[in-house]
């Protein structure tokens, strides 16, 4: 009888070999990696401390301090799984970089899974020695992409109005553009009058902005390498907010020139001013949706500033915001959704994101006090913008999820409405292993 | 006396033979036949009674276990101090650190207050033992539990991406292998459920071997991040 039964058991084991548990929530936490100081011959420059940086700054990794590792792998053969098991780390980066000519360096490094006990990437970056941060970012780039899957943006630079002696009879004005970490920054444009709302082509070969050199707004179209600039508009009233279409043969900006505040694209190529919106109140900040079929923008037609989508084809506008009585200057993410600037009920100014569905319902990201012009890393990740820290105006960084918000170090003076580049075109050599 | 014993021995010994015989006959089939009908009416009941008592005595001697044994398996207290890698970067970012350390510790409060409320368990319709699925929901509560406190979710992850695994425990919870039984054809959402599930360094699960067996051996784990942004 015994028997029976049990084997009336073994039976019914088999039959439950179905039983599953559905996972359905998690608890995303900054991932802690290792990134073992490079082996660097003697005279090279230290890449590691470029690599760790970028990947502390992307809110997604915890790199470790360096005195707590137990052992200092270079190579694939030299990684103890067990070691970083215990230190709780879950990725291991290393790297050996050497001179291969007087003028010319290379790295080459490994990525490893410590949980999946595994290695799940490695390369080769070469380059000039001049160039050693590009090629730090370029492993930084790698490395993140084969940790998340996602293609990384350290290699990219950030576009900002620095404001010296605001206040003052004579404010300097400086258009400049720096590494994505802050580093090797230059001078676009200097100028006594404002410049503002600046902006990158796709390809980022250009860059459009709004100055006002000549009195009144002007938007110019200045080629990087060359310096060369091109006047889109300098109409009677004014010229502003201009936004390169993703294919990059228009802007859509906004202009007063028929009287009254409204949205134009103007074909680049013909200079064809094509009017977006007709409507008495006030239209503005345009933003392209990623097939450009579609513009985003602020309007106060509503009474007060709010978004709306207005379909080039039809023209007729569809409001997106509804919560709260300001909403404005509208980003479109990578993936479709948006990113706006939302005044709480406490009126103070944040960054918020928003998917576009039908009822899509506002995050907040950041968390100061008066946060404007939000700008998207081109993989969509992170979004740098304007805040103030004390009286002075300072960049914020911000990862997209809200997760991890820090400030980037600056220079003296304010700087303000930051504008992050797409995927640069590289001259460095990189090799997968 | 000897002589007439000796002439009537012979029939006194088949007398005594032949009532012997029809006495024991009488008996034996008297016996046989009560012996066979009370085995019939007592024997299951004695079985039956038997199989009774064993299961009670697993279930009383479960039912503390469960309590003891699914609450310090959802211990999350360690959590943050695991993640602090400090860095000579990491002082930059000093106070925006604090602040996100202190909402941490706030989503995760929300988190254990959620987590409980939702024991999700999907199997196979052909079976339904009431009293075996009221005992394992305490365990496959404190399973998921455990495991979604350890699951990070890399930041590309969406909320259609699903993964399931194959889980195969030691009888003391501790786990034997993890396998990709599905993958979501995204390597680091994949990695993020295996490296969750080797997280928890030991699952709560029942004494009860027959339980143990029938449910905990070897389970799906099926990781689809709901609560993600996208």
């Amino acid at each position: 009888m015994k028997a029976l039964i049990t084997s009336v058991m073994l039976f019914l084991c088999i039959g439950t070999h179905g039983f599953e548990i559905i996972i359905d929530q998690g608890n995303d936490q900054i991932t802690p990696i290792a990134v073992v100081p490079f082996k660097t011959g003697a005279g090279i420059p230290d890449l590691t401390p470029i690599v760790e940086f970028d990947l502390a700054r992307s809110g997604q990794f915890a790199p470790m301090d360096s005195t707590n590792m137990l052992s200092f792998p270079h190579k694939p053969e030299d990684i103890a799984y067990r070691d970083w098991q215990v230190l709780g780390v879950r990725y291991v980066i290393v790297g050996d970089v050497v001179e291969t000519t007087d003028t010319e360096m290379s790295i080459t490094y490994h990525v490893f899974d410590v949980t999946g006990e595994r290695r799940i990437h490695g390369g080769t970056v070469s380059g000039s020695r001049n160039q050693h941060r590009a090629i730090a970012h370029l492993v930084s780039d790698e490395v993140f992409e084969a940790i998340v899957n996602v293609r990384g943006a350290f290699s990219t630079k950030i576009m900002y109005v620095l404001v010296q002696g605001r206040g003052t009879e004579f404010p300097m004005y400086r258009l400049q553009i720096a590494d994505s970490d802050g580093a090797n920054v230059n001078t676009i444009l200097e100028s006594l009058s404002p410049i503002m709302s600046p902006t990158w082509s796709p390809d980022g070969k250009k860059i459009c902005y709004v100055t006002f050199e000549t009195g009144s707004s002007t938007v110019v179209v200045q080629e990087l390498a060359s310096g060369e600039r091109e006047t889109i508009a300098a109409f009677k009233g004014t010229n502003s907010a201009p936004a390169f279409s993703p294919d990059g043969t228009k802007i859509a900006l906004t202009l007063s020139r028929d009287g009254n505040t409204e949205v134009y694209a103007v074909d680049l190529r013909d200079r064809d001013y094509r009017r977006i919106t007709s409507h008495r109140a006030i239209d503005t900040e345009p933003s392209w949706t990623n097939d450009g079929s579609s513009l985003v923008f602020t309007s106060d037609r509503a009474g007060n500033p709010q978004l709306y989508m207005v379909d080039l084809r039809s023209l007729t506008p569809k409001r997106l915001t509804f919560v709260g009585d300001y909403n404005a200057r509208p980003r479109l993410l990578p993936d479709g959704n948006m990113l706006y600037v939302h005044r709480a009920e406490d009126a103070s100014y944040h960054i918020v994101w928003q998917s576009l569905d039908v009822d899509g319902q506002p995050r907040i990201l950041t968390s100061n006090v008066l946060d404007e012009s939000p700008s998207v890393s081109p993989n969509g990740m992170m979004v740098v913008f304007g805040t103030r820290e004390g009286n002075r105006g300072i960049l914020g960084v911000v990862s997209v999820d809200g997760q991890v918000e820090l400030k980037l170090p600056s220079s003296q003076g304010d700087v303000q409405e930051p504008a992050w580049s797409p995927y640069l075109s590289s001259n460095l050599t990189s090799r997968n292993l | 006396m000897a002589k007439l014993i000796r002439e009537y021995s012979v029939p006194i010994l088949l007398a005594v033979l032949l009532h012997g015989f029809a006495a024991a006959s009488a008996y034996v089939f008297d016996a046989r036949g009560a012996s066979s009908s009370n085995s019939r009416v007592f024997e299951p009941n004695t079985i039956s009674v038997s199989l009774l008592v064993l299961e009670r005595e697993t279930r009383t001697s479960n039912v503390p276990a469960n309590l003891n044994d699914a609450v310090p398996s959802v211990d999350m207290t360690p959590e943050t101090s695991d993640e602090e890698g400090d860095s000579e970067l990491a002082n930059e970012f000093e106070q925006t650190e604090e602040e996100r350390r202190a909402l941490e510790q706030l989503r995760l409060e929300e988190l254990r207050n959620r987590i409980f409320d939702q024991g999700l368990i999907r199997e196979s319709e052909d079976l339904h033992d009431v009293a075996f699925d009221e005992e394992s929901t305490s365990y496959v509560n404190a399973i998921y539990s455990a495991i979604v406190v350890k699951w990070s979710r890399p930041p590309s992850a969406t909320r259609d991406m699903e993964t399931v695994l194959q889980v195969e425990l030691f009888p003391n919870g501790e786990l034997d292998t993890v396998e990709l039984l599905e993958s979501s054809g995204h390597e680091a959402f994949d990695r993020s459920t295996i490296a969750a599930v080797k997280a928890v360094k030991k699952f709560a699960v029942p004494k009860n071997s027959e339980l143990f067996e029938r449910r905990f051996r070897s389970f799906n784990l099926r990781f689809r991040g709901e609560d993600l942004l996208r």
